[in-house]
């Protein structure tokens, strides 16, 4: 008996698994393409970019040399990193906490507001529509120290006139400024959203059930509800105000005296002004190294803390 | 024995109330009294205005005009929370990021805490703080046992069944002991089968709180089975309150008497004979009514007051349904009406579609109204 039903048991087996291989087959012909495009526009780069960090290319050289970790200890070494590393984590730790609150806090007016909810959505927005570039511009002369808006305001409150962007100490803080401006209409549109969804039943059930006062209101429905929408604006501000560059290349050029050196300048410095291209690479890989975290530590928000009903 | 806290009360008003949203008028003019242990159920269509004065009288609505009284206290100006009523929504509203025991204990910390005493470290080491938890505990687990939900307390609504979250929104309004229990469709978002348990839980429920129950609901097999009274509302006004029997017995008017029972009430338009009786399309029928020879009326006979059987109207049988308790022939008589009657399951051979046969309604629970659909 076993005999027979062992053979026919194998068939089976063997023609069952021929047709996964076809199914698996097909499945890669069938993400090829998308997977060649992967591999041509992101991976081969990044892996070409990681192996140019251990070189000492220069750009446009004919030859290169495999140096190891000679240009991560020059990095260790080298001052000028640090700093723009320093800058850049302190331009995104004011950025990030202050253009998101702010873009919270619009989001709630607009969204309690009960006129006008268009004009003020649109003029929060246009800053994201506006090109960086002709809009840090337009920045350069309202921070003028002497015919800048910012200074005749400043002038006018008694305060003390500030040559905004060669100054050492104000100089990030006014890119910052910029930062703020523009990621704002971006978190507010995106948080806008995020309360939109909150089933208004919850608002209602929250009233009777006693938590009405604004703040009450606040922490015990709006703000878990919102907690999917805020992970991913901070997680989305904080890997774009790492990736500022714009005004810095516009308006100060990492100046006055290094204040505004930021990873992505000093890497385009060295890559491309200084023609160290493999020195430039092992910065790249640094910054990728923390965006890479920020995507991480989202995914673990994502699983673990918030919310998704 | 000793009255509950809320015997001596009196349970809501609701005083000419009207509505409007822009140009449609939802409420007009509406008028209740609900008893202090009643359960109230407010019965209609869809759009109806059932819901906005359920809303109107838990103060996340507010009337244009009129007022709502709440145990002899006019409310009208009042916040939901300061009106003392409990309210189970239709979407349930569960707080989904709360486990089942802070959705059920949220409106007990609402009440008794304040709000610094909320903060997260304060909540753990202020003694008012702590004993307030205690207590909610206590009480979020005695309603959790009441409900048979206390093996869910830590988890989340995103991890219960439709009938499971049900039951934290009945809990979550059954904790504390609110003037009120408003209750938008509870039931309809669940499947037959546990409608039917659920209907018989809730009733049992709100006759151990003690406290007046307001229930909204399109269903009228929910109206019928759990209600003290019935308020059916149509068109945004208030038809008939009545006890179900009374409702379904005596309607008011005719829109009451068609939206009541199923299959539908039959409805003859008719003539008073000079006799007394009154002629219906296909017979007459041996009423005494008293009205003047030639008057104009309809004549509303149920399905179950209306007999198969031999020396009445004739007719042809167009359809059968066969429930196993029931049979309804549908029968279409002279001028294409159809009358519906029911009959024992065991005669359903001797009315196959196409025969011809004879129904008797019973002249003494026929209803009869007038042209502006009032009974007579």
């Amino acid at each position: 008996m076993t005999t027979t039903a062992l053979p026919l048991a194998t068939e089976r087996t063997r023609h069952r698994s021929g047709q996964v291989r076809a199914e698996a087959i097909a499945a890669y012909v069938l993400s090829a393409p998308a997977m060649f495009c992967l591999l041509g526009i992101l991976i081969l780069p990044t892996l070409a970019t990681v192996v140019l960090s251990f070189t000492d290319w220069q750009f446009g050289a004919p030859t290169l040399r495999w140096i190891g970790l000679d240009n991560y200890a020059h990095l260790a070494a080298d001052r000028v990193f640090w700093k723009s590393l320093g800058n850049t984590v302190l331009y995104v730790a004011v950025v990030v906490p202050v253009s998101v609150g702010l873009g919270l806090g619009v989001a709630l007016l607009i969204e309690a507001g009960s006129s006008g909810r268009a004009f003020y959505r649109a003029a929060y927005f246009l800053p994201v529509t506006a090109t960086l570039i002709a809009m840090a511009t337009v920045w350069e002369i309202m921070l003028h120290p002497s015919i800048g808006l910012i200074n005749v305001i400043v002038d006018a409150l008694g305060l003390p006139k500030q040559n905004w962007l060669k100054h050492p100490d104000w100089a990030l803080f006014a890119l910052a400024g910029i930062g703020i401006w523009q990621a704002l209409g971006l978190n507010m549109v995106l948080l806008l959203a995020g309360l939109k969804s909150i089933p208004r039943d919850l608002y209602e059930a929250a009233a009777i059930d006693g938590a009405d006062g604004p703040w009450t209101r606040f922490v015990t429905v709006t703000l878990p509800m919102l907690g999917p929408a805020l992970s991913f604006v901070l997680i989305i501000s904080a890997i774009r105000s790492f990736q500022v560059f714009d005004t810095v290349a516009v308006l100060t050029e990492g100046g006055p005296n290094k204040a505004t050196e930021v990873l992505l300048y000093t890497m385009y410095q060295e890559g491309f002004s200084f023609f160290r291209a493999g020195y430039g690479a092992a910065i790249t890989v640094v910054f990728l190294a923390f965006v890479l975290l920020l995507t991480l530590v989202k995914a673990r928000i994502a699983e673990k803390r918030v919310h998704y009903s | 024995m000793i009255p509950a806290p809320n015997a001596f009360q009196s349970g809501v008003s609701v005083r000419s109330v009207s509505k409007s949203f822009g140009q449609t008028r939802v409420l007009s003019e509406v008028s209740l009294e609900v008893g202090p242990r009643e359960f109230l159920t407010l019965l209609g269509p869809s759009g109806c205005g059932k819901s906005t004065l359920l809303r109107i009288i838990a103060g996340l609505d507010h009337a244009d005009e009129g007022s709502i009284a709440l145990g002899n206290q006019a409310v009208d100006g009042l916040l939901p929370r300061e009106r003392d009523v409990a309210m189970v929504f239709q979407s349930y509203a569960l707080y989904p990021y709360m486990t089942v025991a802070e959705n059920i204990g949220l409106p007990l910390l609402m009440r008794r805490t304040r709000s610094w005493q909320r903060l997260p470290l304060i909540r753990r080491l202020h003694p008012v703080a702590r004993a307030a938890a205690g207590t909610i505990t206590r009480d979020v687990r005695r309603a959790a046992e009441a409900l048979q939900i206390e093996a869910f307390l830590d988890r989340k609504p995103g991890q219960l069944s439709g009938g499971q979250r049900q039951r934290v929104a009945l809990a979550r309004a059954m904790v504390r002991n609110p003037r009120v229990f408003l209750m938008d469709e509870p039931l309809s978002n669940l499947d037959a089968k546990l409608r039917v348990a659920a209907r018989a839980e809730i009733a049992e429920l709100h006759r151990r709180s003690g406290v007046a129950c307001i229930y909204v609901t399109h269903d009228q097999v929910e109206a019928m089975t759990m209600s003290d009274r019935v308020a059916l509302m149509m068109g945004g006004e208030v038809l008939q309150v009545a006890p179900p029997a009374e409702i379904y017995d005596r309607p008011a008017e005719l829109r009451v008497a068609e939206f009541i029972g199923s299959p539908k009430i039959n409805i003859l338009p008719s003539t008073v004979r000079s006799d007394g009786g009154v002629d219906v399309p296909g017979g007459v029928l041996a009423i005494r009514s008293g009205l003047p020879a030639n008057t104009a009326v309809s004549v509303g006979v149920r399905p179950e007051h209306c007999d198969v059987a031999d020396g009445g109207i004739r007719g042809t049988v167009r359809h059968r349904e066969n429930l196993g308790s029931d049979l309804f022939v549908h029968v279409e008589t002279v001028g294409e009406h159809r009358i519906i009657a029911r009959a024992a399951p065991e005669i359903i051979d001797s009315v196959p579609p196409g025969a011809t046969v004879s129904l008797r309604p019973r002249p003494d629970r026929a209803l009869l109204f007038d042209r502006a659909g009032r009974r007579l």
